[in-house]
């Protein structure tokens, strides 16, 4: 139960601390590779706060070197349209997703924007912030949300429930 | 029976109606730019305070359906075009979608000013305040006495009947309406219809001649300090005590704002404004969406389908975690972020967003895939 | 000549109990000190909001997850047991309790202000007559000295105090009735669309066991959660739904945060907050950081002399290897009471050498068998309370001579609670090397389909379970550990038996797929008559000191006064002879009524 975050709870959320600190086309890269493993659409990752943050944490948990290996070799696929890659793209990057190189980190990235928690290979695990549990993804792909936040209101458990989660 | 002429009542309602909704988003864009934990008081005071514009929004509805009028929210000249302007005597004021910010409390101020002719200077803020706010020659309580007037009036000429003749299912009811503000009033006769009026205006501008909203007396609710009285403490960063008289500045606990801990949201946004294909863009108009269905569902709600207020409700938090994501996507290379535009979106525009009711869904004729 | 004493009354602990018992005290201008052991904190939503954030930065999410553990109060957590390994039972060595089984005892507390309503889920079902009967009845278990009618104006006094949404023409069932005109003060809380497709897919179920035919029914439930409000409540006076403490407007409706357990993110759930605040406007003195560590008393009459107890100071920035400084206190009253929740309750009398041999026997929870599985379409799990409703049908039964009853909770939350979805669902599709939109696809599909259920089973009183004390185990203000022993008997497991089968035949019946299957290396695993069974705690720790006639048979008497200490009044589960299939928290809050009753005609007789 790491609480090392429990300082920074907020300053990553709404203000752009360090978006446009960051080298612009990494954070373009990063934000491209998220969007077709997540499977969500730029303006919904945009819309969590979180690009500028989650890279700094893949970079600090993967290294420089990792982290770029894994960037480079997904912009080689030259993917056109993340939000609608085709079969083509989709087995080239399956074989990424798939392949012994980059399994684990691939996983552990999309671990990090589903839960906003960060699973270390040792077993460790930590969460970012209040924030990023907050904004964890896994609870807009079943079209519910956060326990504990994003309350969708009174009543509105008797619903049908809805069948997609977002408008892309 | 003479034939009553409600037209002049029905148009003022709806002004009201309308007047109470105008002051709805820029509240909002204040209280979605700041945070719950780092601006703690001024987060309770917004969110307050646009509570209980939503409640003088229901409550002129009431009344306007007690006198068999019918409420017109879903329609294109509802929602003002931000910058709007006010008038008064010798000058305009804009009231906008900014962030929470000096400027934006004092637009507040403006908007909430009592209607007492005399205003001691309480700060440098003040000074430019010494006038009231005009609507149509008149404060906002002077407009309001008018449709008092209207209906002592009438009633007076042709009975209480035949002015209150609108059908008591309409009236929304405390069942459908929670969470803070007061109570909600069902208007049947002139008696509830002055009462609703009185909430309206005192917890506005406050009791007379107190800062109080009045709400101990109606609501049996600890006293609360008026919305004029309110953004004062903001904007001075201390509370009114107990007994603190409206001239004099609050000599209560201190608090803390943090007025550098806001989202840097760009002013007026408009979803046209942000590029196409961008994230703003993509999450301005699905904003404007959601906001158009919710005024779709206020407008059934208050035309007859009580039931449907829970629904607006449910919109509006999903309208409250869109913006949030808006206010987290670039609006332009300065470093502005984008922001809620509270657009009205026609309804043969209007799409499901992924949040969507059951009744809204058979209106927009989409299959559920 | 009578002896000055520093108050009226003094409460050992502030959750719902001891805030009832000190507010109705108050209430009639007694001079009232509530001792709590857990840390001083002050009534402002930003402070609540700290416990929210430890929440959400939490990377397990258990009951106590957002109340910090604290070393000089420390509290139970769930994840102190372990696995079975080898067929043993492993336990955390460095847990609260110290367990020596065979049973895993797998419920937690919480000690701080406000106390475990601080994590409830926020069920208010009253006991039916027959559960405070079973051993005239069926021959199992315990009698209570009261009954049914006895309790029912309380259960209104404590339903008006939680803030109890409900219908009440649902409620009637198994015997339970109402006054005439009573309805519950606010509505009931909408059930979920899983509850209403159950209502609808089991309308002619029928669930067959061992030669009987039973039909069930799926009732909403009960809650103290806030709901609308009912105009017709208290004749006609209406009620106002009570919202969080320190910022009222918020919390006035249930607006479906789905982590009733462990957190109430808005207060609409009653946690005991809300009538420990009343309390202390009323005069009460709330003492955090002030553990009981003994009750005085005079070994010849048996009355109670004072309280003992450690001071605190906060420890913050305590360099490793400092211990937390304390200083011992006395205070003293004219009657005690000891409102800490049964095992803490047993564990004091214990350490203050008591003689009663019925202190810390008699331990009871609800094992809650979990089962799983897929509703035949779509219903949307993950929103709302964590159940709207329930199947009370096979509650009360001949049956109940042969094997336990159970209460049936409908879970509106996934498989979260057996499971821990929909992150387990996240990493067996990511192991699958799934990503992207078909990442989102397959976790749509399946996890919107998912239910489960909780059978609460029915345990019986028994002097085998228990709470005792050992020098050896203490914690890091000299205090005693509970020890627990702790087994299930043949009894629960037919009725776990039953409740398996009934889980079987629902999934058959709606044409769901069931998908309960049992891990033998979790705690809580058992096999019996070659079936696997698991099981977990409901969070219902109770019997610790029973109520009963006599001295002999019980710890306290029906006015919940101690036999031997005629100056002390024990409140809590610890007081009860059987929880029946009830959550007990609103019998007890109703005995809380009761037992203020009491202590205040005492003190009036005193006068």
């Amino acid at each position: 139960m790491n609480n090392q975050q429990d300082e920074d709870v907020w300053t990553n959320s709404q203000t752009s601390v360090n978006f446009y600190a960051m080298k612009k086309e990494t954070l373009h890269a990063f934000t491209q590779i998220s969007v077709v493993l997540t499977g969500f659409s730029n303006a919904d990752l945009t819309g969590t706060g979180l690009i500028a943050t989650y890279y700094e944490t893949v970079l600090k948990e993967l290294g420089a070197e990792e982290t770029s290996s894994l960037l480079a070799t997904f912009e080689r696929i030259k993917i056109s349209n993340p939000e609608q890659i085709t079969a083509q793209e989709e087995r080239q990057a399956q074989e990424m997703v798939s392949g012994p190189t980059f399994k684990t980190a691939i996983s552990q990235v999309i671990q990090l924007w589903y839960t906003g928690q960060w699973n270390a290979t040792d077993g460790s695990s930590y969460i970012i912030s209040s924030h990023s549990y907050l904004e964890g993804l896994v609870w807009k792909a079943i079209a519910a949300h956060p326990m504990g936040g994003k309350q969708p209101g009174y009543g509105t458990w008797s619903y049908p429930p809805l069948t997609f989660s977002s408008n892309s | 029976m003479s034939k009553i002429d409600k037209t002049p009542l029905f148009t003022n309602l709806q002004t009201a109606i309308e007047l109470e909704h105008s002051t709805i988003p820029p509240y909002l864009a204040a209280y979605f730019t700041i945070d719950q934990d780092t601006n703690t008081f001024a987060w309770d005071v917004t969110r307050s305070v646009f509570m209980e514009e939503m409640l003088h929004m229901t409550l002129a509805c009431n009344i306007l359906n007690a006198v068999g009028g019918q409420p017109s929210i879903d329609n294109p000249k509802f929602i003002p075009e931000y910058p709007t302007t006010m008038e008064f005597a010798d000058r305009k004021f804009e009231v906008g979608i900014i962030k929470f910010s000096r400027p934006a409390i004092e637009t507040f101020l403006e908007i909430e000013k009592p209607s007492e002719q005399r205003l001691h200077v309480m700060g440098e803020h003040m000074k430019n305040l010494m006038e009231p706010i005009k609507l149509d020659e008149k404060t906002i309580g002077e407009f309001y006495q008018v449709i008092k007037d209207q209906l002592i009036q009438m009633v007076d000429d042709y009975g209480e009947a035949a002015v209150f003749s609108g059908k008591q299912e309409l009236q929304i009811s405390p069942k459908e309406y929670y969470g803070g503000g007061g109570e909600i009033i069902e208007v049947h006769n002139l008696d509830t219809a002055l009462l609703a009026i009185d909430v309206i205006v005192d917890q506005g501008e406050g009791a007379s001649g107190t800062i109080y909203d009045g709400d101990e007396t109606y609501f049996d609710q600890d006293q609360e300090v008026a919305h004029f009285y309110r953004f004062n403490e903001i904007y001075l960063e201390q509370q009114y005590a107990k007994g603190d008289h409206p001239d004099d500045p609050p000599s209560g606990d201190k608090v803390t704002v943090q007025w550098d801990v806001v989202v840097d949201m760009v002013n007026n946004p408009k979803a046209a404004n942000f590029p196409e294909g961008s994230a703003a863009r993509a999450k301005a108009e699905e904003f404007n969406q959601l906001y158009s269905h919710f005024l779709r569902l206020l407008h059934r709600a208050f035309n007859g389908e009580c039931n449907l207020l829970v629904k607006a409700v449910g919109m509006m938090y999903q309208m409250k975690y869109v913006a949030a994501e808006l206010l987290n996507c670039p609006a332009d290379h300065k470093g502005k972020m984008a922001g809620p535009p509270f657009e009205y979106v026609p309804l043969a525009d209007r799409q499901q967003y992924g949040w969507l009711v059951e009744e809204l869904v058979e209106e927009l004729k989409v299959t559920i895939p | 000549m009578s002896k000055k004493h520093d108050y009226d009354v003094v409460i050992v602990g502030a959750g719902i109990t001891g805030a009832i018992v000190a507010n109705e005290l108050a209430e009639k201008g007694h001079k009232v000190l509530i001792l709590e052991a857990g840390r001083q904190k002050n009534f402002s939503f930003e402070s609540y909001r700290e416990y929210l954030h430890h929440y959400y930065t939490n990377t397990i999410k258990i009951p106590n997850s957002p109340y910090p553990q604290n070393p000089a109060a420390p509290q139970p957590l769930v994840t102190d047991v372990g696995n079975i390994e080898d067929g043993i039972q492993q336990f955390d060595p460095d847990g609260y309790f110290k367990q020596y089984g065979p049973a895993p005892f797998q419920s937690s507390y919480t000690r701080a202000n406000g106390g475990t309503t601080l994590h409830w889920l926020g069920t208010c079902l009253r006991m039916l007559p027959s559960d405070f009967r079973e051993k005239d009845l069926f021959g199992t278990g315990k009698n209570w000295p009261i009954n049914y009618y006895d309790l029912m104006p309380y259960y209104q006094m404590a339903e008006r105090e939680i803030g109890v949404s409900a219908d009440v023409e649902e409620q009637a069932f198994l015997g339970i009735t109402f006054e005439e005109g009573y309805v519950y003060p606010m509505t009931k809380i909408p059930q979920s669309y899983l509850d209403q497709k159950l209502t609808e897919w089991t309308k002619d179920g029928v669930f067959e066991y061992e030669g009987e035919s039973f039909d069930y029914d799926v009732v909403s439930t009960p809650q103290g959660r806030n709901s609308n409000p009912n105009p017709q409540y208290n004749n006609g006076e209406g009620y106002q739904p009570v919202g969080a403490v320190g910022n009222p407007d918020l919390g006035t409706r249930c607006e479906g945060n789905s982590a009733c357990v462990p957190i109430c993110p808005v207060q609409a759930k009653y946690n005991a907050l809300k009538t420990l605040y009343k309390a202390i406007k009323k005069g009460v003195v709330l003492q955090e950081q002030s553990v009981a560590s003994e009750i005085l008393y005079d070994d010849k009459t048996g009355k109670i002399t004072g309280i003992k107890y450690k001071a605190y100071k906060d420890f913050e920035g305590l360099k490793a290897g400092r211990k937390i400084g304390y200083e011992e206190k006395v205070v003293t009253a004219k009657r005690y009471v000891l409102a800490t929740h049964a095992v803490e309750n047993a564990k004091l009398m214990l350490a203050s050498g008591f003689k009663n041999k019925n202190i810390g026997q008699n331990l009871m929870d609800h094992p809650v068998l979990l089962t799983w599985g897929l509703a035949p379409e779509r219903i949307g799990a993950f929103r709302g309370p964590g159940s709207t409703s329930g199947i009370p049908s096979l509650r009360d039964g001949t049956f109940r001579q042969d094997r336990s009853a159970f209460r049936i909770e409908i879970g509106n939350w996934g498989w979260n609670w057996p499971k821990g979805s929909p992150v387990t669902e996240l990493n067996d599709a990511l192991a699958a090397g799934k990503f992207g939109k078909g990442l989102r696809n397959a976790l749509l599909d399946q996890v919107q389909k998912e239910f489960r259920m909780g059978f609460l089973i029915e345990q019986q009183a028994t002097d085998r379970n228990c709470v005792t004390i050992d020098e050896r185990y203490t914690d890091e203000l000299g205090n005693y550990r509970p020890i627990i022993n702790y087994n299930i008997t043949d009894h629960e497991k037919e009725g776990m038996l039953a409740a398996k089968e009934f889980s079987k035949q629902l999934f058959e019946t709606i044409g769901g797929e069931s998908k309960t299957a049992y891990d033998p290396s979790r705690g809580g695993y058992i096999e019996y008559k070659g079936e696997s069974l698991w099981w977990q705690g409901a969070g219902h720790l109770a019997g610790t000191h029973i109520m009963g006639t006599d001295a002999e048979n019980s710890v306290v008497d029906k006015d919940q006064r101690c036999h031997e200490h005629e100056n002390l009044f024990l409140v809590g589960c610890g007081n009860m002879p059987s929880m029946g299939t009830s959550n007990p928290t609103l019998t007890i809050a109703a005995l809380s009524f009761w037992a203020a009753e009491n202590i205040d005609n005492d003190l009036k007789d005193l006068k």
